[in-house]
């Protein structure tokens, strides 16, 4: 099981975005980090915090341990999808590796996942921040009617999707 | 008796000299003066009042000089505030002027210099002027001549509100038509005397008689008093009636607003409670987006994931119907099942180790058997979550659709409201209230005042009796029983001579009343005046419950039928008295509320106007002087007026109208 021994702190001009988005939306800032990574991920974009802003979103580790179920399996999916082209048998390690208070070491997996959430919350925050007030439910509609047109729910094929997709 | 002109100097809002001349014309007989509200249709109205009478109503009745000149008197110099009327009685002019002089005194306090009422007549046949005075005016108007021939607006009303006002109006109509306010003085000090006769009577107890006529004394002054406090009270409550009922009115003729404010206010609730649940459903979906759409989002790679894993060797290295067991087993018997002895080949045991770590339990087949069943999990709940989002969304549009709906609603509701005139009736409904308590309160005391009457009433009889009781016979007591039986005779046959001729009276005018009213509703009703002047009005079945429109010609009635009496009465009288055939004509000023008429009966009842009497002069506001009145009164119009504002200036002036 996976086992957070600290807080997730993003900080600069990242963490305001996310604290824009927690307090128009309401959302907590862990679906925030949840959606971002997966979001960068698919998109294949990763990105670094930087120190431009003094403003910080701190995700508390009890929080995160809470939804370590949900975060460890985006990990796996994220791990798995990224490396088992390479070694797949490496990329099972990676996905399924745990740590424990015995060993804190950061985990490779996580260390992904935080590079595509840094990348993004970018994305995300252009879906949803420049928006007005009585569009905002219309916007998220169409995102995931966008989504839904793309993801195997629909009628397209995986080879549709990866092509639409660049993989 | 008609009125031929009126001259007005720095009457109230009337600055500088107005003059107004009164159709006289027999077949054009209606003189009609319009303005708009406040524009000083009453001050012009009360004019009349104040000429004859030195009497007015209205607001600051000290306050006749109009305000600008009184503000511009120097020291030492004087202002005039005059009214004049000319009028033509039995082929003589008359003219009455009532005027006060104002000075501004050296300490620049304005002060009261002269005020006189000049009474002039003029024989048109010799050209002679002379002054007289004012009994040659009581003699052609008996006592209160205003009772029958102005009516202002509030007067209009009062006598159809069946409430003390209006009876008490009616009441006093009767009774100067019939001159009862001298035969009440009279039986007044009639009774007045027979009580200091019975102070005359002597008795063996001279003591106690002296002591029972003192005590007497004693009640009758406090009866007095009880009176008159009595009568306080109920001119209070007319007051207080009368505001209730404009109020009333108010209320009423707000009916209409009242209904579009309280639409207002259950718009306001549903408008909040339809925001609440927009900012609610908004609220569900936010959160729903945050928690699940995350998974939403990774969906599209579960089956590039799914290949992958196929694709990569993972799942192939491991052996159908092998589990890891099977491998620890042969380990740990140091011999494949082939017979192969393991103990003495190292690659061939690490090889099995490798096989065994993609065989279950504990195997990477096992571990993405989990994340398959996660990924299905995960597919499953994003359909779930698709339909979800898209009920909710379904709802959240319902709700914005309502709100438009509701928008569009609420801005016509407006839209009335504005053309209707927006104003805040809960001052009225708390005026309303506290009058109704005002005159509850009031009623109590008029009958509480009544009870201390009749208590102290029935002391004096008692104390009668007994001063009858010690009373000796005697020449002296005689005399004076002789003397109150005298009053007594006078007392009761003047009184059952003026009930009889207020019953004649009375009878006249609801024969009249009702003549007028069937007339003007182009129905049969039939008007019953009760002795304390309560009136009911029936038609041919029951009693007939009156409209606010009727209500209204029902007062057209009563005022068309009071002069009607007079003309007759007072006609009568002076053939009586000067034993000459009278061609006296009459006139009626009257403030019309013709917009409260229903429009049904606009037409009738303003085309009888002129028949009423000889001449009518007619006040209107702008905005009642329309079409149907206009119209039905055009042919017998002979002068018209319209009091217009000068500019931005506070004074008034009036504009002669050409008659269409």
């Amino acid at each position: 099981m996976l086992t957070f021994q600290t807080d997730i702190v993003i900080r600069g001009k990242k963490a305001e975005k996310y604290q824009e988005l927690a307090n128009k939306y309401g959302f907590l800032l862990v679906d925030i980090y949840m959606m971002s990574g997966v979001l960068g991920f698919i998109n294949n974009q990763k990105d670094v915090q930087d120190n431009d802003s003094s403003v910080t979103a701190n995700i508390p580790r009890n929080v995160l341990q809470s939804r370590s179920d949900k975060i460890d399996f985006l990990y796996q999916v994220v791990t798995l999808n990224n490396e088992i082209d390479i070694d797949a048998e490496n990329a099972m390690k990676l996905a399924f590796e745990e740590n424990s208070i015995e060993n804190p070491k950061k985990l490779y997996k996580r260390e992904l996942f935080e590079d595509y959430a840094m990348g993004g919350i970018d994305i995300l925050y252009d879906m949803l921040s420049d928006v007005v007030f009585d569009k905002q439910v219309d916007n998220i509609k169409d995102i995931l009617d966008k989504f839904y047109e793309k993801s195997n729910l629909g009628q397209k094929t995986i080879n549709d999707i990866l092509e639409e997709e660049g993989l | 008796m008609i009125f031929r002109k009126m001259k007005l100097h720095n009457f109230r809002q009337f600055k500088g000299d107005t003059e107004l001349s009164f159709s006289t014309d027999k077949s054009k007989n209606v003189t009609v003066i319009t303005g708009n509200n406040g524009a000083g249709k009453t001050t012009l109205l009360q004019a009349f009042n104040w000429c004859l009478y030195g009497q007015v109503k209205l607001e600051n009745p000290d306050e006749l000089i109009t305000k600008e000149i009184l503000s511009q008197i120097e020291i030492g110099e004087k202002e005039r505030v005059e009214v004049s009327l000319e009028f033509e009685h039995l082929k003589k002019i008359y003219t009455c002027r009532n005027y006060i002089d104002y000075i501004r005194n050296t300490n620049s306090n304005i002060q009261k210099l002269d005020e006189d009422r000049l009474f002039t007549i003029s024989d048109p046949d010799t050209g002679e002027t002379k002054r007289t005075d004012q009994n040659a005016i009581r003699e052609i108007f008996p006592s209160d001549l205003s009772t029958y021939f102005l009516f202002d607006g509030e007067r209009m009303q009062d006598l159809v509100d069946n409430q003390r006002a209006g009876k008490k109006d009616l009441s006093n109509a009767v009774k100067n038509l019939l001159g009862l306010d001298v035969l009440e003085n009279a039986k007044f000090h009639l009774e007045k005397a027979k009580k200091e006769f019975e102070t005359e009577f002597v008795s063996d107890s001279s003591s106690r008689l002296s002591q029972i006529n003192e005590e007497l004394k004693l009640i009758d002054e406090q009866i007095e008093e009880e009176k008159r406090k009595k009568d306080n009270y109920e001119n209070e409550l007319i007051e207080l009636e009368r505001k209730q009922s404009k109020v009333n009115d108010i209320l009423k003729s707000n009916a209409g607003l009242k209904d579009l404010q309280n639409k207002r206010n259950e718009y306001a609730n549903q408008m909040q409670r339809i925001e609440a649940d927009i900012e609610k459903k908004k609220t569900d979906i936010f959160k729903t987006f945050g928690t699940a759409s995350v998974n939403y989002f990774l969906g599209s790679t579960f089956d590039i994931l799914t290949d992958k894993i196929k694709k990569s060797d993972l799942s192939d290295k491991a052996i159908e119907g092998i589990n890891a067991n099977a491998i620890n087993h042969i380990l740990q018997k140091g011999e494949c099942i082939c017979g192969y002895n393991l103990n003495n080949n190292p690659s061939a045991i690490e090889k099995l180790e490798k096989l065994r770590s993609y065989l279950p339990p504990e195997s990477y087949s096992i571990l993405l058997k989990g994340l398959e069943v996660n990924i299905k999990n995960a597919v499953d709940n994003n359909n779930k979550y698709y339909e979800n989002f898209n009920r909710m969304y379904d709802e959240y549009n319902n709700l914005i659709n309502q709100k438009d709906i509701l928008t569009n609603k609420m801005n016509e509701n407006e839209k009335i409201i504005a053309d209707v005139g927006d104003q805040d009736l809960s001052k009225y409904n708390e005026e309303y209230m506290k009058l109704r308590t005002l005159i509850a309160s009031k009623n109590q005391a008029i009958g509480s005042c009544k009870n201390q009457i009749e208590v102290l009433k029935q002391t004096q009889r008692n104390r009668e009796d007994e001063r009858s009781r010690i009373t000796v016979s005697s020449n002296i007591n005689d005399a004076v029983q002789f003397k109150v039986d005298i009053c007594d005779k006078l007392i009761s046959d003047m009184t059952s001579r003026l009930n009889k001729k207020e019953k004649e009276v009375k009878a006249d005018l609801q024969e009249k009343t009702s003549e007028l009213l069937s007339k003007m509703l182009n129905s049969d009703k039939n008007i019953y005046i009760e002795d304390d002047y309560n009136f009911t009005v029936t038609d041919e079945f029951k009693t007939f419950t009156l409209s606010e429109g009727e209500k209204i010609v029902t007062s057209f009635a009563f005022v068309g039928s009071i002069i009607s009496i007079a003309k007759d009465f007072i006609s009568k009288e002076k053939n009586e008295v000067l034993e000459i055939a009278d061609d006296d004509r009459f006139t009626l000023v009257m403030d019309a509320p013709f917009a409260k008429l229903d429009l049904s009966h606009r037409k009738n009842v303003t085309s009888l106007i002129p028949t009423l009497t000889d001449q009518i002069i007619l006040f209107s506001a702008d905005s009642q002087w329309d079409g149907v009145v206009e119209t039905a009164l055009k042919e017998k119009i002979g002068l018209m007026y319209n009091i217009d504002k000068n500019g931005t200036s506070s004074s008034i002036s009036l504009i002669e109208k050409e008659v269409k």
